[in-house]
């Protein structure tokens, strides 16, 4: 009885130990990949999609309200950097 | 000593609901509606500025040790008290200073953004973020919960009288986690939104500004929290559907005393989440036979219930892909076009002025209807799956014969720790003998066995 308990016990953890590698395989797979993809790409699109002010604008990249022309100047926000990015493609 | 402590938690209670209500006044709307004619003033962006890549490596390092300090706290020192300071400090820096983003409940949705969309970088920090705390929990369960995450450590200071939510309710309500992943997962594949940082009760807390609706949301849940302890992370939080996941894997997690247990009882109601169960023996004896045709019958049925929920799910194609910007641009241009709607909306202006084409626009929005089609079977078969996997799980009996740990629930918030007379024990503060007699003296367990 209490030696089938045990096999028991062992198959069960030899199972959940075989699901966590896979896990773990998984997520670390997930990560590099993301990471060489995220890193060949860097800069062409902005990292959230919350809606900006100006996101979907075409007339951004011309607009002449003092903000727009500020907006433009600003080359170190990368949030403003993607939106000039996005209007040029 | 307890009057102290309650006091200084309704300090902060009262600190917390203070704080969104000042920031309120000082902020109209998270993103106003651009004036594309006249005297157009462009809005200060709210969501935080971009940081330099050096804080970003930064913030890595804060989250490496602070969940290494979150496993340490509850799996070696056994400490509740280091694990709420901790927490204090996780509240302060991944919340108020860097204003509740990123975190890892958002990084799925920028995950599955970068999965599904060839051209988005996802930046290396967010991985990061969102792929350790599952790793830690794959090992050692939800620490991350305990005493990193700002958004349980916002709703973990204002538990001040934790009821107990009726099984069957919170039965029905855990499946309300599942629904939100599927639907944040859809929106983001789809590139529709991130509907979890839209709709998080708490960043407005942090940043001292949010919608009006979402200031009121945010209060609901601290208010409710007062009662039912943490309610975001219980009945909504995504990635806490993951976490638990990852969790009942864990090759170590936290258990509620050092030995042996002596079936006590005394920790039995200490879980402010229902993490706790029982042994059991405890439990009346079941009619097994008809328990093992129900299952049998819930198995045969499973394949018909993730079809038809997949079917339901793709019914909601039309109402869902509304949400992306395109579509809804597209429906607006369609009701103009067709004369239905006179008056020209900010979006068709601006639409109207590029030149792009309309069919293409039509085009696009067809399309994105496609994926949301597609989207809506996996999403409502999912949605089934679980629904059935739930009720497989209330028929499934494991032999238990001591109180243990939900790996799945569990928090390791270390709340139930001090209830063990063990555990009074191996901190010196009573002797084994008194901790037997603790036992033989509540325990009723053991008679009812005997």
């Amino acid at each position: 009885m209490m030696k089938d308990f045990q096999k028991t016990k062992n198959r069960r953890e030899f199972l959940r130990d075989g699901l966590r590698a896979v896990l773990f395989g998984g997520l670390a797979f997930t990560g590099l990949f993301l990471g060489w993809k995220g890193h060949s790409l860097s800069g062409i699109e902005p990292s959230c999609l919350v809606r900006l002010p100006c996101q979907g604008c075409s007339k951004l990249p011309d607009c002449q309200v003092p903000r727009a022309i500020d907006t433009r100047q600003k080359p170190h926000d990368p949030r403003i950097q993607s939106l000039k990015t996005k209007r040029k493609d | 000593m307890r009057y102290k402590s309650r006091r200084s938690k309704l300090f902060i209670v009262a600190l917390l609901f203070l704080f969104p209500l000042l920031g309120l006044s000082q902020v109209p709307e998270r993103v106003p509606k651009p004036d594309f004619e006249t005297d157009y003033i462009r809005p200060d962006f709210l969501t935080p500025t971009p940081r330099a890549t050096a804080l970003e490596y930064i913030d890595i390092g804060v989250l490496i040790v602070a969940l290494f300090l979150a496993t340490y706290f509850a799996h070696k020192q056994r400490s509740r008290q280091n694990i709420f300071l901790l927490m204090v400090f996780s509240l302060a820096y991944f919340g108020f200073y860097r204003k509740g983003c990123i975190c890892p409940i958002g990084a799925i949705q920028n995950v599955t953004y970068a999965l599904f969309n060839p051209a988005y970088a996802i930046p290396v920090f967010v991985i990061v973020f969102f792929v350790l705390p599952l790793v830690l929990a794959l090992f050692y369960g939800r620490t991350f919960c305990a005493a990193v995450c700002p958004l349980g450590a916002i709703q973990d200071a204002v538990v001040l009288k934790p009821t107990n939510v009726p099984g069957g309710l919170a039965a029905v309500l855990s499946v309300l986690p599942y629904l939100y992943l599927g639907l944040a997962v859809l929106l983001a594949a789809t590139g529709a939104g991130f509907i979890i940082c839209q709709y998080d009760p708490f960043i407005g807390f942090f940043r001292f500004g949010a919608d009006f609706n979402m200031v009121i949301f945010g209060l609901s849940m601290l208010l409710l929290g007062t009662v039912v302890a943490r309610p975001y992370c219980r009945f909504l939080c995504p990635y806490g559907v993951l976490l638990n996941w990852m969790s009942r894997l864990s090759k170590r997690h936290v258990g509620i005393t050092p030995d042996e247990c002596n079936n006590c009882r005394l920790c039995e109601e200490s879980c402010p989440f229902g993490a706790i169960k029982k042994p059991d023996e405890a439990a009346p004896p079941a009619n097994r036979e008809a328990e093992v045709k129900k299952l049998a019958f819930i198995i045969v049925l499973l394949p018909i219930v993730v079809f038809g929920s997949g079917w339901i799910g793709s019914r909601l194609e039309i109402p869902l892909s509304r949400l992306h910007a395109n579509v809804s641009l597209a429906e607006e241009i369609l009701l103009e076009n067709s004369g239905q709607r006179t008056e020209l909306t900010d979006e068709t202006k601006a639409f109207r002025a590029s030149g792009k084409p309309t069919e293409e626009l039509f085009a696009e929005a067809s399309a994105i209807q496609r994926q949301f089609k597609v989207g809506g079977w996996i999403l409502g078969g999912f949605i089934g799956l679980i629904l059935c996997l739930k009720l497989i799980n209330l028929f499934m009996r494991r032999r238990q014969s001591e109180y243990y740990v939900d790996k799945g629930t569990c928090l390791s918030c270390g709340r139930c720790f001090s209830y063990c007379p063990y555990e009074q024990v191996r901190l010196g503060i009573i002797t084994p003998k008194e901790a037997e007699k603790m036992g033989s003296k509540e325990v009723k367990i053991k008679q009812f066995r005997a």
